[in-house]
């Protein structure tokens, strides 16, 4: 078990991994910062038809949309509801995998194996189509979205927590702590889950990316928070009939996807590396 | 159907273009070649496949007018064999209707296959240096056999043994994928299909579906079992 | 005697985490036609990486020749264009027998496809390196003549039914039959040199004599040298014609068999052959412990730990120097004229 600042250390002798680093705070310091930040911050309410679609200049830095807001600004708003989405969907997530994956790991026969049913069904269908099914069936908005998310995630934490728990099932330590009376709570919260933290945390890290993407997805499908909300992907959307002259307009939210992503990616990945030493490929070269 | 064929091009374009480069990345590792496919595989799993698609589209259809906008094909489809415009033209001798089809698909194809290609280039990677390490590889070496043979050969088909489990993974992230991309391409598939019966709310349409998505998984799971029976002969004793 | 093998001040450095080691420190070696050379050793002394050393498979990234020659047949192997030792050399004048039998096998492929892939670009009949690889065909009449010479070398390895045998995969084998390829395998191409490392190490040792007596007969019958490295002595002494004891990357002593054992003249390894636990006597450890590589002693290396040790061990390593009867030493002062 590493310390955290042990972790640290080494995490931040990975390059790539401080390149995920600082593009997560980068967006971050957007969502928080957007009001100080953004050159027109009333935009996300305000319309100027007037200055529709407009190209990137000095005044609009990332050009205008068709309302004529300044597409910058929006972006940055934007990243609020992002990490929003990401934070607490992945978060609820997390609450409803882990106690699931804990339980069914420790506890063997049908209720462990149903469970695993479940989670196994969920995982069967792609994420994308039953977030769209949940999104539509509840009708467009943010809450929706991200209950739509948390539902179809929870089961990539459960899987993870499930095969963890059994493989410590199986350690020495465990069965006995548990022999000398230890009670499962104990044993549990003392013992396993410092243990299932590593594998958690990766999944977490890596999962903000991909809950991102749906949501975008979602988004752009128009399932997501409704208008005027400077959601990333609606706002493609929205662009698209626009193309090819206002491309700006289609570029600019996508980058803002990919950078995101990107940086989550990489610092999950990082965490992979420096956490779970088991799962990186052997790099010793054979010797003589 | 229009969304296998979509999904069946894009898998073999992403294995067919994947495999080598896979191979390649590892055997020159940390050449220019490695970084740049380093690069773009961790992009490949960043980007938005929607969004790709839109950029795919403003490029190549609407500033270079290389491919057609959107839609599986213009004017009549060839006759109908197998449901697979590609296969029924070129089995019907009808070389126009296929360059259509083709041109159709690319864009599409292209989109879909991106996510795939980037985790078939980094899954071949590590499996190729993995078994570069092998004493067998040393054995091979030794002995002096041409290196063209042990790395195509021997070392690829032992690598390919985990990659072969990944595809049914990828399978999963192709499909997930073909309903995002059929609706930026307009593509007549299921996946449009699906989220036009959502939007519609015709849920039994979307029951249908998820059924039928869930079935497939199953059976590309089941195929990827069979298939590493095949590949890893030490499977078929046991 | 012409040698076939002549390695002259051959030096290897690893790169490692520490820095820089010196494992092979200008190392002499010779082989003769039809001779058959135990290289002995404690592990890490650099016997295996001398061995791969000459046979030009040291692994590619932290290892470095930083000098020496490797003279085979009058070439040195170290400066030749590596194309062409690759294809005629490698795997046809010198071949290999692995250590691990266990994992020098292709676990996906059948033993027939790997023979006769060797075959293809190694067998005595194949002209000009063999056809292209990949794409190039296996002439037929060649295949047919190829098969048949497997099929008789494997039978004289002792490998039962061996046109059943051919079509199976490599783990349906035992460690002992697959060992017995091995060899079956390192024999047809009709080598000048077979180059073993370890060849019994991972064997039981019910079958280790077996093996090694096996390869002694077909390498006596076919005149064919053999370099052989071993941390046995027993193994050394069961079939060399001659010995040769390294210590951290040093060679010490080259001797025929007889003489190695019965009159040994380095101190290096008198002390080996006295901590061969004996039937009731007692284990008598060499006091001390092998040197780091990174950081080697000066002069000869052993010299730390040897109660003969003078200050001009200290500075300089003693060139090899030749007893009488073709034993060679490298020692300021060596015991001779004593028995062992």
């Amino acid at each position: 078990m590493s310390s955290v600042s042990f972790v640290l250390a080494r995490l931040a002798r990975d390059r790539s991994a401080l390149v995920g680093l600082v593009l997560i705070a980068l967006l971050v310091l957007c969502a928080v910062l957007a009001p100080l930040l953004a050159t027109h911050p009333d935009d996300v309410f305000e319309l100027h038809p007037a200055e529709r679609l407009r190209a990137p200049s000095g005044a609009h830095w990332l050009g205008t949309d068709r309302m004529g807001a300044d597409v910058y600004s929006r972006l940055l708003f934007g990243a609020r509801i992002t990490i929003i989405i990401g934070i607490i969907a992945v978060g609820a997530s997390l609450a409803i995998g882990v106690p699931i994956g804990l339980v069914a790991g420790y506890y063997h026969g049908w209720p462990s194996d149903s469970l695993m049913r479940v989670s196994d069904i969920f995982l069967a269908v792609p994420q994308v189509v039953l977030a769209i099914a949940i999104a539509q069936t509840l009708g467009p908005s943010l809450p929706n979205v991200i209950l739509a998310l948390s539902v179809t995630y929870w089961p990539w934490f459960a899987r993870v927590v499930y095969a963890e728990t059994r493989a410590l099932q199986k350690e020495v330590f465990v069965e006995s702590t548990a022999a000398l009376g230890a009670s499962p709570w104990r044993l549990t919260v003392l013992h396993v889950l410092p243990n299932i933290a590593s594998p958690i945390i990766v999944r977490a890290s890596i999962g903000m990316g991909f809950t991102i993407l749906t949501a975008a997805a979602l988004g752009f499908l128009g399932l997501g928070p409704p208008p005027p909300t400077p959601e990333w992907g609606r706002t493609i959307a929205e662009s698209r009939e626009f193309l090819p002259d206002a491309w700006w307009y289609a570029a600019a939210p996508g980058l803002a996807i990919f950078l995101t992503v990107m940086g989550f990616n990489l610092l999950g990945d990082g965490l992979r590396d420096v956490l779970d030493p088991r799962l990186r490929r052997s790099r010793t070269a054979q010797d003589g | 159907m229009a969304t296998i064929e979509l999904t069946v091009v894009a898998m073999i374009v992403s294995v067919l273009v994947g495999i080598p480069l896979g191979v390649l990345s590892a055997l020159w590792r940390n050449s220019l070649l490695d970084h740049t496919l380093r690069v773009v595989t961790v992009s490949g799993l960043a980007i938005a496949s929607f969004w790709l698609g839109i950029m795919l589209q403003l490029l190549f259809a609407m500033r270079l007018g290389w491919t057609p906008l959107n839609g599986r094909l213009q004017g009549f489809p060839p006759q109908s064999i197998t449901g697979f415009y590609l296969l029924d033209a070129a089995l019907t001798w009808d070389w126009a209707t296929f360059g259509t089809a083709l041109q159709h698909l690319a864009l599409p194809a292209a989109t879909l296959a991106f996510p795939a290609l980037a985790t078939l280039v980094r899954f071949t990677r590590a499996g190729v240096l993995d078994v570069m390490q092998s004493n067998f590889v040393l054995y091979e070496r030794a002995m002096g056999l041409p290196r063209p043979l042990i790395v195509w050969k021997y070392i690829l088909r032992s690598a390919l043994t985990s990659t072969v489990t990944q595809i049914g993974l990828l399978f999963g992230i192709l499909l997930a994928g073909a309903v995002v991309t059929e609706a930026v391409f307009d593509w007549p598939g299921i996946g449009t299909y699906a989220v036009n019966s959502i939007l519609r709310s015709d849920y039994n349409a979307v029951m249908g579906f998820t059924v039928w998505a869930g079935a497939i998984f199953i059976v590309v799971n089941l195929l990827v079992d069979v298939a590493q029976t095949l590949v890893d002969p030490r499977e078929r004793t046991t | 005697m012409a040698e076939l093998l002549a390695v002259r001040g051959l030096r290897v450095e690893f790169a490692t985490d520490r820095g820089p080691a010196q494992v092979l420190d200008a190392i002499n070696l010779d082989v003769g036609p039809g001779e058959v050379v135990g290289l002995v050793g404690e592990s890490g002394c650099g016997k295996t990486t001398l061995a791969r050393a000459i046979l030009g498979v040291l692994p590619e990234g932290p290892a470095r020749i930083r000098g020496g020659e490797v003279r085979f047949k009058g070439t040195d192997l170290l400066r030749e264009d590596p194309a062409t030792v690759n294809d005629r050399v490698r795997g046809r004048a010198i071949t290999f027998i692995p250590q691990d039998p266990f994992t020098s096998f292709s676990p996906v492929f059948s033993v027939e496809t790997q023979i006769m892939d060797l075959m293809k670009w190694k067998s005595p009949r194949a002209t000009n390196g063999g056809p292209s690889p990949l794409l190039g065909r296996y002439p037929a009449a060649r295949y047919r003549a190829d098969r048949e010479a497997v099929l008789a070398t494997l039978r004289d390895v002792q490998i039962p039914e061996p046109a059943r045998a051919l079509r199976r995969l490599p783990h349906e084998f035992s460690g002992g039959q697959r060992q017995r390829l091995m060899i079956a395998m390192a024999l047809l191409p009709r080598p000048d040199l077979i180059i073993a490392d370890e060849p019994t190490t991972a064997l039981d040792v019910t079958i280790q004599a077996q093996i090694l007596k096996l390869l002694r007969a077909l390498v006596k019958e076919r005149g064919v040298s053999v370099l052989f490295t071993t941390h046995d002595l027993g193994t050394a002494h069961e079939i060399c014609d001659r010995v040769v004891v390294m210590y951290a990357g040093q060679e010490m002593e080259a001797a025929p068999t007889e003489a190695f054992f019965g009159r040994p003249a380095h101190p290096y390894t008198r002390s080996l052959l006295a901590s061969v636990p004996s039937a009731g006597g007692e284990i008598r450890d060499i006091p001390g412990e092998v040197p780091s590589l990174v950081a080697p002693p000066s002069g000869c290396r052993f010299h730390p730990r040897c109660e003969y040790a003078t200050a001009e061990c200290r500075e300089v390593r003693p060139a090899p120097s030749m007893l009488a009867g073709g034993h060679g030493v490298r020692c300021h002062h060596p015991i001779v004229g004593a028995d062992a």
